[in-house]
């Protein structure tokens, strides 16, 4: 025979019912779900907010570097089938921007010396357009740098991480002042 | 021993409150910092399109012939297509200023405004470049 005191003690002392179970495990699982999906959104802004911000970082030391080179060359050809800008000094110095290993890269070629190499870290997502194909002293050159196919670039509103960096410069601009 | 046993069970269903609220307050502190630096970053966008937008129409202007080079070729400057879709609304105001000391040259200032992410407009971005007048040029 049970006595009425064990049969209350033993009910006191089981564990969770299976509602509680449930709810439980219905509950932890809805909190995971909304933690893992936060976390992975947050690496994920993240991963694309850094790209974003080296990439500007890169273009910004690309259009520095390449208004420069334009000030101070005499000559500048632009190759379509390459993607290849070649910037002649006039003293045997030349300077080009081209991809090289999926990089785009300036490399400075002075007389007989081993031309220089300085990689700007663009990869080759970035296109490259200019408006002619030989500038002479004087003229203005265009340049753009799209990392949209050049049939989508008047996408450019709707892609909220397209960037462009689009450089005007004078050939040989400094060259002249210098002179006068 | 009967009611220590039913306040631990009955702490349960408030530690789980407790912990959603907790969580819920941490995420939604997350997305408005998250909120907060997406706007930064479009703010930082924004303000390289604009600062190389003016860098080339300065380098435009400066390849005009001296005495065209005024106030009113500046009204004549275009805000390209592209630039338009990340500053929106972006407007063109500037002014050239002839200056006698110590050289004769035109000083040519640009100034850029757009609406931001919060559809405010923010002070113009400035950029100034001086012209010196070359041997041949007319006054």
């Amino acid at each position: 025979m049970i006595r009425p005191e064990a049969t209350k003690q033993r009910r006191l002392h089981h564990g969770m019912t299976l509602v509680e179970t449930v709810v439980l495990i219905a509950v932890s699982s809805v909190l995971t779900g909304i933690v893992v999906t936060g976390m992975a959104s947050l690496f994920r802004f993240n991963s694309t907010t850094s790209n974003h911000a080296v990439t500007q970082i890169q273009l910004q030391q690309l259009s520095n570097r390449l208004r420069s080179d334009i000030h101070q060359a005499r000559i500048a050809d632009w190759d379509e089938a390459s993607s290849s800008l070649r910037l002649d000094f006039g003293d045997s110095r030349v300077i080009e921007y081209h991809q090289e290993s999926s990089r785009w890269v300036r490399v400075e070629t002075i007389s007989d010396a081993e031309p220089v190499a300085t990689p700007f870290g663009l990869d080759d997502s970035f296109y490259c357009q200019c408006q002619s194909s030989k500038i002479t002293a004087g003229e203005v050159l265009r340049i753009s740098f799209n990392n949209l196919p050049p049939g989508k670039a008047e996408q450019q509103s709707r892609t909220e991480r397209a960037q462009r960096l689009d450089v005007v410069a004078v050939i040989a601009r400094d060259v002249s002042l210098t002179q006068d | 021993m009967t009611k220590i046993e039913t306040m631990r069970r009955g702490s349960m269903l408030l530690e789980l409150i407790m912990s959603t609220a907790l969580l819920a307050a941490l995420l939604i502190i997350v997305s408005q910092v998250i909120v907060r630096l997406q706007t930064q970053s479009k703010l930082v966008d924004q303000h390289f399109v604009a600062q190389q937008t003016l860098q080339n129409l300065l380098e435009e202007l400066t390849t005009s012939d001296w005495q065209d080079l005024n106030t009113a070729s500046i009204s004549e400057l275009k805000v390209p297509v592209w630039v338009q879709s990340k500053l929106p609304e972006a407007k063109l105001t500037g002014d050239v200023a002839s200056e006698a000391e110590p050289v004769v040259a035109k000083r040519i200032t640009l100034n850029i405004v757009w609406l931001d992410a919060t559809r405010t407009t923010r002070r113009p971005l400035s950029l100034t470049t001086w012209v010196y007048r070359q041997t041949g040029d007319q006054r």
